[in-house]
């Protein structure tokens, strides 16, 4: 009877029923999508035929990927803490022709634990030193990672520096008894060591192939916290600290973010809309950080319903996100002009917007362009999860591909002991 | 140069004697099925291994995938980025070194053959003992006789006593069963010439002139690359002349060289064969009553579907053991059959000395198989005389060849035929004194002689000669198109088995259960080129084999 009662009623409000599915709210592929809204300007709008028929653009396709497991344990005044080994890989692969290569590839064996903190729980620490070369905020984390070698970072500290110039404390001895924190923190540090190394990677790219493009998995935003760390030239990408260097850096880097979580709080239906060209609303947004996105006002972010044909092929996605994808575009991939090297980064958002709203601009051209060459990643669809083949474009799935085939196993790590 | 490794996972584990291996990205690596590969691990494991299978994969997990990817299902789209093609080789092996049943420890990298590896295989057969069988590609350039490398078999298991006899399967008119046939007499003749054997070959020809011009060998193997080139020109496939010259000149090296050799070709035909006047001085054959068996008789009056009854087997018997050696003819048999004398009071009748009483019905039953046969056995049966000019073992020539002519008789003439040679050549081969110590008898149409299904006296014969022929050393080469339609213990009893190209629904029968996953192959095996099954080798090879040259005579 109440189901009756039920159905009548949407049926009188003219709702649709949902696509069959058989997975529960709590298990939602697509349920991460979209969590954020945030103050954002449209800077242009852009339509780009589904099929531009244009030529590929980005070169190389980096990606980098990890794999963190609790290899040990030490006991503490009655305390059990875990120590984790991290398998880092990060790595590009490069186009040729319409094949994808391995170009190169970076990994490292980090062991990670609060060492200060137990350090200071028991005196006896201090005598065991863990082996290798320590990734802390000290910096040339990269050139360690490339030099090999058992790594090592401890998860008492940051690795970034706070504004008294020094790192901060993550664990104090009595936090050590709060194992789940213990082991959120090592999986933290291994995010973001992978984060450096991406940076690393894309610097020492950038060094060979200055002019070449770079598609890089995920937001352009984060790595930018982390230029300092990895090796000093670039302590200039930190706020933007040296324009120059970060011009250099960015200027041929697009980001692929396949789980947009931070969105504009309006304008986006644009993107959504079904009309015969695809419609890409670009904005620029504040600094806005969330767990696994983040935007920021030197990179424009164009909107993109991705594989917009798919849509209703994929019963367990059913959000109107769900297809999504947004890719950073920094400024200088835009305003790509010698004389801006040392101010792109004062442009105000009308000079953008002026600009990116005159059809013979060089920039509305590049972005144009750009564009294309972005929507022609659409094809072909990667192997992957429901959302990610709505999203993920298949060159940064087959480098993730390579990478993953490259980790070691659980066990393998395991064995260490 | 190493082009892949050896694939350890869990939906494809690998086996001791199975795994799979994948192939570096590369269209101009030429490896297909059939080829020859080296699986080899760090430490000195070596697995010389026959590719059995492939398959090409991507990371698409299915059809969808691949619709979606291409612009929704528009085949004009062209992606910027290709999905990389993975390719996969089933991989057999055929030796291990060390020898071990355990499987691959480790993701042992892949590469081509050479002649060194392939030797190897040869390892396992004593010099004494090797008879050239085919040819393993392991080169790309197919010529140069370097890129083939000869497989043998065991004599011991070849030709007995070990075990013996071959069965050869494909299908008519590709010229592959008597082709393969003739070759493997070629090497088995070589071979016993080289170990001071006393072999002869009896091949019957049931087709056309499939073997009526054996003799036709150009003078020198100048010549005969001659014959080659225009042979392949003939037919239209000029690549292959290349393909034959060097499979020949490997095979020369091998010692198998019939213009070398010169074997000796005797041919038997009967009269009024149509072919008669192109065959080379042919010995006309016939047989009279006093020629023949009781198993003769039997074969030649009752088959699979005619069954004597046995009043008629026992009259018939009777009557043997009562008139063989007494200069009886067939006539004088079928007069003699008439001659009945009823029994008083009786259904009963008895015959001319022939001892015993018969249903009154069971002579004129016999009589009329036997007028049936005759009618339809003019070529080769003497009716009115006593002997004919039969097939004789001593006619037998020392690695020779001896062809009997058998194409144009009727069925139950072939079926006299074929059961009185192989009883001669089994009888001669039990005497002491003997000029023969070894036979090999090549009969197509297999099928016809020993069909699956009900027995018949000509098929018990067969039955027991494959049964007795290691200890004989009567080899039986026998073919057919349908190994299916041969008997289970005539087929099985043959320890080497070669298939040729043959249908699908054919090679989907359990019999040949044995070729694993090169059963897939059967149907796009090309011209010379066959599956073989040796018990000395772990798994099947596809080999190759030259055309005979006399086929290739302009």
């Amino acid at each position: 009877m109440i189901t009756d009662f039920l159905r009548n009623y949407l049926v009188e409000t003219g709702a649709h029923p949902l696509p069959p599915s058989d997975i529960p709210e709590e298990r939602a592929p697509d349920l991460p999508t979209a969590t954020s809204s945030s103050a954002a300007r449209e800077v242009a709008s852009v339509e780009i035929d589904p099929s531009p028929g244009t030529s590929p653009l980005f070169r190389f396709f980096v990606d980098g990927v990890q794999r963190t497991v609790p290899v040990a344990e030490v006991t503490v005044n009655n305390v059990r803490v875990p120590i984790h080994l991290s398998h880092l890989i990060v790595g590009a692969m490069e186009r040729v022709g319409a094949e994808l290569r391995p170009f190169i590839a970076r990994e490292a064996f980090v062991l990670i634990f609060p060492y200060q903190a137990l350090q200071v729980a028991d005196g006896a620490w201090s005598a065991h030193r863990p082996p290798g070369r320590e990734l802390s905020s000290s910096g040339r984390i990269y050139e360690a990672v490339k030099i090999g070698n058992l790594l090592f970072s401890d998860t008492s500290i940051t690795l970034r520096l706070g504004s008294d110039g020094r790192p901060g404390v993550l664990f104090q001895p009595g936090d050590l008894i709060r194992t789940g924190e213990v082991r959120r923190k090592a999986l933290d540090r291994a995010k973001e060591l992978l984060r450096i190394m991406e940076v690393g990677l894309i610097w020492e790219l950038r060094q060979q192939c200055p002019n070449d493009w770079i598609l890089l998995d995920g937001p352009v935003a984060p790595p930018l916290k982390y230029g300092r760390l990895v090796e000093p030239t670039l302590q200039g990408l930190e706020e933007i600290a040296r324009p120059d260097i970060a011009f250099d850096f960015l200027r041929r880097v697009i980001g692929a973010v396949k789980r947009v979580q931070i969105i504009p709080q309006d304008g986006l239906e644009v993107a959504l809309s079904s009309s015969p060209f695809l419609r890409l609303p670009v904005y620029r947004f504040g600094e806005v950080v969330e767990e696994d996105d983040a935007v920021a006002k030197e990179i424009l972010s164009a909107f993109l319903w991705l594989r917009r044909e798919l849509a209703g092929e994929i019963s367990a996605l059913w959000s109107t996100v769900s297809g999504l994808a947004r890719f950073d575009i920094p400024i200088p991939a835009v305003f790509d002009v010698p004389n801006m090297r040392n101010n792109w980064n004062t442009l105000g958002d009308n000079t953008i917007e002026t600009s990116l709203a005159n059809p013979s601009s060089t920039e509305r051209q590049r972005l144009e362009k750009l564009l294309q060459a972005i929507v022609i990643e659409r094809w072909p669809v990667p192997t992957a999860t429901a959302t990610r083949m709505l999203t993920e474009l298949f060159p940064i799935a087959e480098t993730e591909l390579w990478l993953t085939a490259q980790l070691r196993s659980v066990y393998e790590m395991r064995s260490v002991l | 140069m190493t082009i892949g490794r050896v694939l350890i996972t869990q939906s494809e584990p690998a086996k001791p004697y199975e795994f799979w291996c994948w192939l570096q990205s590369d269209p101009a690596l030429q490896v297909e099925v059939g080829t020859v590969l080296v699986a080899e691990g760090d430490n000195g494991e070596k697995a010389l291994v026959l590719v059995e299978d492939m398959q090409s994969t991507s990371a698409a997990s299915d059809h969808l995938l691949e619709f979606y990817g291409s612009g929704y299902g528009n085949p004009n789209i062209n992606p910027p980025t290709q999905p990389a093609l993975i390719r996969l080789a089933k991989l057999r092996v055929l030796y291990r070194e060390p020898s071990t049943a355990s499987p691959p420890t480790g993701r042992w990298q892949v590469r081509f053959a050479q002649a060194a590896d392939v030797t190897l295989l040869a390892q396992r057969i004593p010099p004494r003992y090797r008879i050239l069988v085919g040819f393993l590609p392991v080169g790309s350039d197919q010529a140069d006789p370097a890129s083939w490398l000869p497989v043998f078999a065991h004599a011991q298991f070849l030709l007995g006593p070990e075990g013996a006899h071959v069965n050869i399967t494909g299908a008519t008119g590709l010229a592959t069963k008597s082709s393969y046939a003739l070759f493997l007499s070629y090497a088995v003749l070589a071979w016993s010439a080289a170990v001071g054997e006393q072999t002869a070959v009896v091949l019957f020809n049931v087709k056309r002139r499939d073997f009526l011009s054996l003799h036709e060998l150009p003078q020198d193997w100048n010549t005969a690359s001659q014959w080659i080139q225009q042979w392949a020109q003939r037919i239209g496939e000029p690549a292959l002349a290349d393909r034959v010259q060097a499979m020949w000149t490997q095979a020369i090296a091998q010692g198998v060289d019939p213009i070398a050799l010169q074997f000796p070709v005797r041919y038997f035909t009967y009269q009024g064969d149509p072919d008669m006047s192109s065959i080379l001085n042919p010995q006309i054959y016939s047989y009279g009553f006093e020629d023949l068996q009781r198993g003769d008789f039997e074969a030649a009056l009752f088959t699979a579907t005619y069954q004597p009854t046995e009043p008629q087997v026992i009259l018939l018997t009777a009557y043997l053991d009562a008139k063989l050696g007494q200069g009886t003819s067939f006539q004088t048999m079928e007069q003699d059959l008439q001659k009945v004398t009823p029994q008083k009071g009786t259904n009963e009748v008895t015959l001319f000395e022939v001892p015993g009483t018969w249903m009154a019905g069971v002579p004129p039953a016999l009589r009329r198989r036997l007028v049936g046969f005759l009618s339809h056995a003019s070529h080769v049966v003497e009716k009115n005389n006593p002997n004919g000019r039969p097939f004789k073992f001593s006619a037998l020539q020392a690695n020779g060849l001896h062809v009997i002519q058998l194409y144009r008789l009727t069925e139950a003439e072939k079926r006299l035929v074929v059961n009185a040679v192989i009883r001669e050549l089994s009888q001669g081969l039990e005497q002491p004194n003997r000029q023969i110590n070894r036979v090999l008898v090549i009969a197509d149409e297999l099928n016809k002689y020993a069909p699956s299904g009900a027995m018949s006296p000509m098929k018990e014969q067969i039955i027991d000669i494959v049964a007795r022929g290691r200890d004989l050393q009567l080899t039986l080469i026998g073919a057919q198109q349908f190994a299916s339609q041969v008997d289970d213990q005539v087929y099985g009893n043959s320890e080497t088995k070669v298939v040729g190209y043959s249908d699908i629904s054919e090679v989907s029968n359990p019999i040949y259960k044995y070729l694993g996953d090169l059963r897939d192959q059967v149907p796009n095996l090309k011209k010379g080129q066959l599956i073989l099954k040796h018990p000395v080798y772990p798994s099947p090879l596809i080999i190759w084999f030259p055309t005979p040259l006399h086929e290739m005579k302009p």
